[in-house]
This record gives C-alpha cells, sequence and structure tokens, in this order.
C-alpha cells in the first residue's frame, strides 16, 4: 500500500489508525533489532497520535493530510518530544524545546512520527559509521554500510514498508543511502523546505530530503512539506513551483540532458551499464536524450569540501560546554572548558572537518579557499541553469558504487568523500535531485539512478522519475 | 604644561549603541531592560542548534537614518559576517556582524567651532549574553548568564582618529547621543551600557604622523569616566615618550574607583576571528526609494534645528543649542510661540526658569504636567507688564504644589503689578519711616542701600511692584527728605 492512500483508507474507515501504528510499531521493532536504524522510538507517542486519529474520525471530525503516515526522522531534526542527538556523544542528553518546521507541519496534518533515525555525527559522513551509538546495518547485505549520513532513514524505509522517513542531504547525505538501501531519495530545490529546527551542517547546501519506496508516496509527502517558513531567511520568497503529486501522470514529452563523460569516474561497471540501459530505453520509448559537456567536474568535491568545512566549523562552535557539553566540571579556566567539551565531546570525523574549515577560514585565506569555491559555485550555478533552458533533466548515476563493507572507507576520508562526487553538484548548485532504484548490480545491491532538476520545479524530475520507475519494470536490469 | 605642548594626541572611538527596537536583531524576542533575567529569550538569541536568523527591519532602518543623519554613505549592498571565536556569554561561539562590508561608510560629524570628526563605518551587529559575577542571587564562586541582552540590535560606529583631547570627546559624544536620542534609535545612556564606548588613544610628536599603534581603554561607564581616562592615558602615555619608552598595541580598562587604567592584553597576537558572509543571512540590497522613504521620515536633526532657530526666532548660539538639545525641549519652545509669539522672552523663561525647575532636561518633563500653553501665559503676562520677574519665580515654586494655568494662578492670589502709584507710595513712604537709620546712612552718600529699600519695598509687595518704579520713587522721596 502507498502511503499517501493511508489517509484516505483511514477516512473511509476502512483501516484503524491505531490497527496500523501499532503493527507498524511491531514491524519496525523487528526490523530495528537487526538492522539497528533508529536512535529512539516514540512507541507510546505514535499509539497516542493514532488514537487521536481514530477520535476525530469517529466523532466525524476532518483529520489531515498526513494522518496515519509513519515517520522516521533523521536525529538531527529538533523535536520536542524524545531527544535530539545528531549522532553525537555531545548531544546524547539534549533535549529540544522546540520543533522544527517540518515537524509542526507533519503533526499539524497528523503523520506520526514513529522514531528518530541513526545518522554519521552531525551528518558528516558517507556510511552512517561515525554514529557515536551504533552502526546501521544495510538491509541488502548486513555486512555493508546502509550509506550516510541518513543511513538510518534510508535503512528503515528499505526493511519497512509503508513508511516515509526524512533526511538531510547537503552533499548527498539522502540520495547516497536511498541508492545504497533501494529505495527513492528526494533533495528538494535550496530553500523549498524550511530549515529551521534542522540542526545545520552547511548552511548553503543543507536541505531536508524526503525518501520513500515510491516516487508518487515521495510526491505527495513533498507537496505538504514545501511551505514557506518566514524564520528560514535563506528560503525563496515566495515560494514558486507548482504542487507535483496530482501533475505525476500530466507531461510525457521530457528532455534530457546525459553528461556522459562524468560516468568514467572510478564508478562501477554494473552502474554505468544500468544506467545506459534506462538511457537506451528512454531513447526508444521517444524521449529526447542528448549529451551535454561536463562541467567542473573536478570541482565538485574542492567546492564542496571547502564550503561545507569552513561552514560546519562555525555551526558547531556553539557546541562549546555552556550550554552543550558533557558537564566538565573539572576545568580552570573558560578555555579548558572549552578544549575539555570539544575534544571529548565531538567525533574524530567531526574534528577532522571542524580543522580542515578552520583553516580555510583563517586570516589570509579568505580569498583562496571560501571565496573561490564560492565564486565557482555561483558560475556552476549559472552554467547549470543554462542547461535546464533546454532540459527538463540531467539524467547521471547516483554513487560511483553500491553499498561497501563496513570499515572499507572509514580509514580513508578522500575515499569516503569520493562518495558524494555524483550527488554534491546539486547541493553546490542547490537544484533538486532525486534517486531512484535502477536494479541491481554486483552481489545483488541496489544500483541509484539520479535526476537533476530545475530549480523549483520538482514536478518535472518527480514526472520523468515517475515514467522511469514505470519503464524499469520492462527492462532486464 | 611644555611638555604635553610638544604632543599631539589622536583619539578614535567605537561606540555600540543598544538599538530601541521593539524586538530583537534576528528573532522577535522583546529587545527591553530590566526583565527578569532569560525571560526574554528563544531559540535564535539562545543559539539553539537548528535556529536561525532572521533581520530585524526596524533596526535596518534605524541604522540608515544614523548613516543619514551623519552625510554617511549607505551601501546598497551590505551583508552580515560572522566573527568566531569562543567565550560564554557568546551563545552560537559566533556573533554575527557586519565586517567585510559595513552598511555605511565615510560620514561625518560636525562639532562646533568647525571641528569635524570622520566615521569610518556604521555596521549592525548582535550584542551577547551579559554575565553576572556580582548580584544577589549568584552563588559563591559561579558566574551566571543572562541571555536576554543577548541579540539586542547594536550599532557600532567608528570614528576616525579625529579628537585631540578630552573636551573634544565630550562634545562628540553628547553631539552624537543627542543625535540618536532625535532619531529615536538609542537612549544614550553610558551607565546603563545601552550606549558603550572605547576608546582608541595614541600619542605622537607633533611633527611626526598618526603611530600605527594605539591603546583601546574599555569599561567606561559615564561621560565623566571618558574624561578622566582620557586624561590619564594621554599623560601616562607622553610620560613613557618622555623616558624614551616604545609603545604598543595594548587594551586596557579604566578602574573607575582607583582613577587609573590597568593592562587588560598587551599585544593582541592578532587573534583570528575567521570572519566569512553567514551564510544563514541573504545579503542586504537596498533600492534608493527605500532609503529615500526612510529620509522623509527623519526629524530635523539638531544642528539643523539650532541654526534655523538662530535664523527664524533671532536666538543666540547658546539659547538656540540649549533649546535644541533635546527634541522635546525644542518642540517644547516652538509650541508655546504658537500661544504666544515672544520668541526670546520664551527662550529666556525656558532656559532660566523653566529648567531651573526641572533641575535638568530630563526625558519626563511632560509628565510633571507643564504644557507649552502655560509657558506662553507666563511670556504674555510678562510682556504685557502684568507681572513682575519676582512673580514668574513665584509661579515656578507654585508649580511644585501643583499645575494649574499661571493666569489663573495670577488672578486667584491677587499677584499682579501695583499700578497703582499712590498705593506703592504708600508702602515706600511707610519703608522709610521704619528705617530711619538707613535713610540717615543713604542720605550721608551709602547709595548701596538703595538696594535694601528696593528689598523691603519688594517684600512688602510681595513682588507685585516693578522695580524701575519702586526705585524712581524712592529716589524721589529720599530726595525730598534731604
Ligand atoms: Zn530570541
Amino acid at each position: 500500500m502507498d502511503v499517501y492512500k493511508i489517509p484516505l483508507l483511514l477516512k473511509n474507515k476502512k483501516l484503524s489508525a491505531q490497527k496500523f501504528i501499532s503493527d507498524k510499531l511491531e514491524q519496525i521493532k523487528r526490523a530495528d533489532n537487526r538492522y539497528h536504524f533508529t536512535l529512539s522510538l516514540f512507541a507510546e507517542y505514535a499509539l497516542k497520535k493514532a488514537k487521536a486519529i481514530d477520535n476525530k474520525i469517529a466523532r466525524g471530525e476532518e483529520v489531515g493530510r498526513l494522518a496515519g503516515i509513519p515517520f522516521g526522522i533523521k536525529d538531527n531534526i529538533a523535536m520536542k518530544i524524545g531527544k535530539t542527538t545528531c549522532g553525537s556523544k555531545i548531544l546524547q542528553d539534549y533535549k529540544s524545546p522546540y520543533a522544527a518546521k517540518v515537524i509542526e507541519d507533519i503533526e499539524k496534518e497528523d503523520g506520526i512520527i514513529i522514531g528518530k533515525t541513526n545518522m554519521d555525527e552531525f551528518a558528516m559522513g558517507s556510511s552512517t559509521e561515525y554514529s557515536y551509538f551504533h552502526k546501521t546495518l544495510n538491509p541488502w547485505d548486513t555486512s555493508r554500510v546502509p550509506g550516510g549520513s541518513s543511513g538510518g532513514s534510508a535503512a528503515m524505509v528499505s526493511a519497512v514498508d509503508e513508511c516515509i522517513s526524512l533526511g538531510s542531504d547537503t552533499g548527498g547525505s539522502v540520495r547516497q543511502p536511498a541508492a545504497f538501501c533501494g529505495v527513492v531519495g528526494l533533495k528538494p530545490t535550496y530553500g523549498s523546505i524550511s530549515r529551521y529546527g534542522l540542526i545545520a551542517f552547511s548552511s548553503s547546501l543543507d536541505q531536508i530530503g524526503i525518501m520513500g519506496r515510491k516516487i508518487k508516496e515521495v510526491a505527495y509527502i513533498f507537496d505538504y512539506l514545501k511551505k514557506e517558513d518566514k524564520r528560514d531567511a535563506s528560503m525563496a520568497h515566495p515560494l514558486s513551483g507548482p504542487d507535483t503529486f496530482e501533475k505525476l501522470e500530466c507531461r510525457d514529452n521530457f528532455k534530457i540532458a546525459v553528461p556522459y563523460k562524468i560516468f568514467e569516474n572510478k564508478t562501477e561497471p554494473a552502474i554505468i551499464k544500468s544506467t545506459n540501459k534506462i538511457i537506451e530505453k528512454l531513447k526508444t520509448k521517444g524521449y529526447k536524450v542528448e549529451e551535454v559537456p561536463v562541467l567542473y567536474d573536478q570541482y565538485y568535491i574542492p567546492i564542496y569540501y571547502t564550503i561545507a568545512s569552513a561552514e560546519v566549523s562555525s555551526n558547531l562552535s556553539r557546541f562549546d560546554g555552556v550550554k552543550f557539553g558533557l558537564n566538565e566540571k573539572s576545568v580552570d579556566s573558560f578555555r579548558e572548558m572549552f578544549v575539555k567539551n570539544r575534544s571529548e565531546g565531538f567525533g574524530q570525523e567531526v574534528k577532522r572537518r571542524i580543522m580542515i574549515g578552520t583553516f580555510i577560514l583563517s586570516a589570509g585565506y579568505e580569498d583562496k579557499f571560501y571565496q573561490k569555491a564560492q565564486k565557482l559555485q555561483r558560475d556552476l550555478s549559472r552554467r547549470v541553469d543554462e542547461i535546464f533552458t533546454s532540459y527538463d533533466a540531467i539524467l547521471l548515476p547516483t554513487t560511483p558504487t553500491t553499498a561497501f563493507k563496513f570499515g572499507e572507507k572509514s580509514g580513508k576520508p578522500l575515499d569516503m568523500y569520493h562518495s558524494d562526487f555524483f550527488t554534491s553538484f546539486a547541493n553546490i548548485t542547490g537544484n533538486p535531485a532525486i534517486t531512484i532504484p535502477a536494479g541491481n548490480g554486483e552481489n545483488n545491491l541496489p544500483i541509484g539512478l539520479q535526476l537533476v532538476g530545475d530549480k523549483f520545479r520538482e514536478d518535472k524530475i518527480f514526472g520523468l522519475a515517475y515514467r522511469i520507475e514505470k519503464l524499469i519494470k520492462e527492462i532486464n536490469l | 604644561m611644555k611638555t604635553k605642548n610638544r604632543y599631539t594626541t589622536y583619539i578614535g572611538l567605537e561606540l555600540h549603541a543598544q538599538l530601541l527596537t521593539k524586538s530583537k536583531m534576528f528573532c522577535g524576542c522583546k529587545n527591553s531592560f530590566g526583565e527578569k533575567p532569560n525571560s526574554q529569550t528563544c531559540p535564535v538569541c539562545l543559539g539553539l542548534p537548528g535556529s536561525l536568523p532572521v533581520v530585524n527591519r526596524e533596526a535596518l532602518n534605524q541604522a540608515i537614518k544614523f548613516g543619514l543623519a551623519t552625510d554617511s554613505n549607505i551601501n546598497m549592498n551590505s551583508w552580515f559576517d560572522r566573527k568566531n571565536y569562543f567565550y560564554p556569554d557568546l551563545p552560537k561561539g559566533y556573533q554575527i556582524t557586519q565586517f567585510a562590508k559595513p552598511l555605511a561608510q565615510g560620514g561625518v560629524i560636525e562639532l562646533s567651532g568647525n571641528n569635524k570628526v570622520h566615521l569610518q563605518e556604521i555596521h549592525l551587529e548582535e550584542d551577547s549574553a551579559r554575565s553576572v559575577h556580582y548580584e544577589d542571587y549568584v552563588k559563591e564562586g559561579y558566574s551566571y548568564l543572562d541571555f536576554n541582552r543577548s541579540g539586542i540590535p547594536l550599532l557600532e560606529i567608528v570614528t576616525e582618529p579625529d579628537l585631540c583631547n578630552s573636551s573634544e570627546v565630550v562634545n562628540f559624544l553628547k553631539h552624537i547621543i543627542k543625535i540618536m536620542q532625535y532619531l529615536k534609535i538609542c537612549n544614550g545612556k553610558l551607565q546603563d551600557g545601552s550606549l558603550r564606548c572605547d576608546l582608541n588613544i595614541s600619542v605622537g610628536k607633533n611633527s611626526d604622523s598618526v603611530p600605527d599603534w594605539k591603546v583601546e581603554v574599555k569599561n567606561l561607564n559615564s561621560l565623566k569616566a571618558i574624561k578622566k581616562a582620557v586624561k590619564f592615558e594621554e599623560k601616562r602615555l607622553i610620560e613613557m615618550l618622555e623616558k624614551g619608552m616604545y609603545l604598543e598595541q595594548q587594551t586596557r580598562k579604566w578602574d573607575e574607583k582607583k582613577g587609573v587604567t590597568e593592562l587588560l592584553r598587551s599585544k593582541e597576537k592578532d587573534y583570528d576571528y575567521r570572519y566569512f558572509p553567514d551564510p544563514d543571512l541573504p545579503q542586504i540590497n537596498l533600492e534608493e526609494t527605500y532609503i529615500k522613504e526612510i529620509e522623509d521620515l527623519m526629524p530635523e536633526l539638531p544642528a539643523k534645528k539650532q541654526k534655523r532657530f538662530m535664523e527664524e526666532y533671532g536666538l543666540d548660539t547658546d539659547s538656540a543649542e540649549l533649546l535644541t538639545r533635546n527634541q522635546k525641549i525644542a518642540d517644547f519652545f516652538e509650541e508655546s510661540l504658537k500661544f504666544y509669539n515672544n520668541p526670546d522672552l520664551t527662550a529666556r523663561i525656558i532656559i532660566g526658569d523653566f529648567f531651573a525647575f526641572m533641575n535638568e532636561v530630563s526625558e519626563d518633563f511632560c509628565k510633571k504636567g507643564i504644557k507649552p500653553v502655560f509657558i506662553a501665559e507666563i511670556v504674555e503676562m510678562l510682556d504685557k507688564n502684568m507681572i513682575s520677574n519676582k512673580i514668574v519665580k513665584k509661579i515656578f515654586s507654585h508649580f511644585q504644589e501643583k499645575i494649574l494655568s499661571p493666569k489663573e494662578m495670577v488672578k486667584n492670589n491677587n499677584w499682579n503689578i501695583i499700578n497703582d502709584n499712590s498705593q506703592i507710595k504708600k508702602i515706600i513712604e511707610n519703608t522709610i519711616i521704619n528705617n530711619p537709620e538707613e535713610v540717615k546712612r543713604y542720605q550721608a552718600g551709602n547709595q548701596n542701600l538703595m538696594n535694601f529699600f528696593i528689598g523691603k519695598v519688594m517684600q512688602k509687595t510681595q513682588g507685585r511692584a516693578k522695580g524701575e518704579k519702586v526705585k524712581r520713587i524712592l529716589k524721589e522721596l529720599l530726595k525730598e527728605m534731604n
């Protein structure tokens, strides 16, 4: 059952929210015992919400448009219930006194938040191995990572049907784990979903994303989360772009740009093969598919890591032991308090990025790194905009590899960073991008196909993705 | 003294003015003073993870007003930067400020005597939390943080080192406070910290150019302290130079009790704040029409008003300055003229009796209930010879008890001038009869006693006789007696 059907079934009394949610909780608990994708589970809260929905329906009252839909929320999105840990030791006991905008919206529409999902500490990582708490296993192969940083969210949707999860995507953190776990993952246009309450990693690249099993499910949720919020000044005001769900099947004459040359980048042959097969199928179905030149591909990773590290070094400064920290009391000075809390509270990868970012921002280097990266970012964004004057989507793989083994890359940061190669450019330019399952490669591991769209035109990539989702059934991938 | 004359002092100021906006710089919390600690806070000003700043338009407008009032060039494009450093009162680990591109630059403030002070820049930023170490509720050995102050909009004003001595500094500050009060953007209270002033001071031989070092002096909580600190530091630096000592960049703290500056830190090892544009905030892009709209709403500024008072009402510089020191007073003066138009006399009454009555020009004089029409009535009665100056004093002293129309007061108390000459003559004759000794001495040549007689008569008439008239009649009578 697709999740968007749940509210209607409830309304028509064909489904009891309490029954559905208690069954779902059982299913989640069983799956979680195997794959460890949650950091906290709100069973009592979810059942209470379900009961409230049933009561509303019994009284003949209207219920929200997300009524009964179970949500898993990445643990860097602030909620008033439970803890908001960001997968970090320094926030292991942090309870947020306020909720993020997306949480407000889900609750307003009677969506049911089941739990918080595991993640790489402060969303830095591509395997969820950098969570302070525990590893999350890939449901397709438990010896492999689920991807990251939103690995918990991806594994949950992969292991449990009829649910949605939210993640955050700064360089691919929604799309890469979605691809690794064989689910759909959307990173919307920068500024289309409020970041208020999303604990910042890289403010100018972060965007809350949505994972589900089907395009239609993700489109349905996206329409409700894409909302103006005056508290996020980096959002577009007013928000443009049509609703996506209703129009999913309206259009069928997409023009597709393919930067073929970029495929050859330490990319697994199976991934290239799968992508090409889909392209061929699209061509035979009469879609206009054309090659476009690759832009600045050697700079994606440097631009991304320069901007993201610089920003995170500043964004994480607030965790200094005054309000957040490990309550280190045996200190003699402010300096010692800062150093002790931060040294103990942050993990290796976080420290690495803070140090890189601190260096990047140090006096004398402004124009060498951050400003230069921003200039390239603007240039690239402009060039990409040009592509969208002639095309509806750019098609490329989501990741260079399928899910890798635990420990395979955790000691090799540069290899790990390469996971973001195909995804980071949409963050750099702010364009929307979606990954859809595109068959399985070696060892039966899922492959992702990525579509990047014009800004605030998620409807186009949803539309095309929806077609491809259907076509894939006809292809032997 | 001679030593001092061989040196030039260069003083620049760094001012932080808390803007009088309804809400804070980047959140909706109330911007107010004296509330219960940590009662005016939210995720944004507490720097909670996930919260985001949004620029307060009112603060932006107030800053633009100040920029316009000081002839600064408003940058049509500017932005906020993050200044990164760790300190307990800084909830995010960075302060949102403007560094690379401030809101305005190159302003100038003209002081009397053609003295110009140039403004390097004006920019917006947020205040930090307040550390509390002393108050009653603080436990021994603990420091507390009050985040009510965190995020209050600050206007930072940086001047060039155009000031040369303590009185120039004080004049400049008085002037800048006046401008801010006129614009209603800051109440300018140094003692409350709503206006903070750091000094940058250096001293060099007259022949040399501005030195490449400066001493920064902090913790100055009153004009008096600033004056003393400038003098102290000037003297200290000259003495050091005289001894041939090497001077370097320093930050010092004024100790009010000891009356000295003390070293806080020497030569800052170029602390690196790792400034970069705040990615949470869009750039500020202004349009000419927007600035024009703000300009149109601006009040007449003190310097202009003072000039107009001199031209329009024929006032002298001092009176015009005194009357325009405060917008309320200036308005009060002009309002009063609408009821009775004698600018000169009105200025005299307001500056003299009224100021004395109010003790000093305070903000809340209107609350006392003295209306402009009352001043007009007094001026009219004086002008028309209906009352004497003595009675004016009486009216003001009656104001202490009850505020009512001076005309009524005069009528009720029968204070109007005695115009009946025979009545005055009678009183004078009695005075002469009752003071035979003095009369003798006067006639023997002691002319000073005239004032004694006048005083006596005034006492009798309760100030209702005109001094000149009394003097004339007295002279006549004493002459007749001779
Ligand atoms: Zn606040």
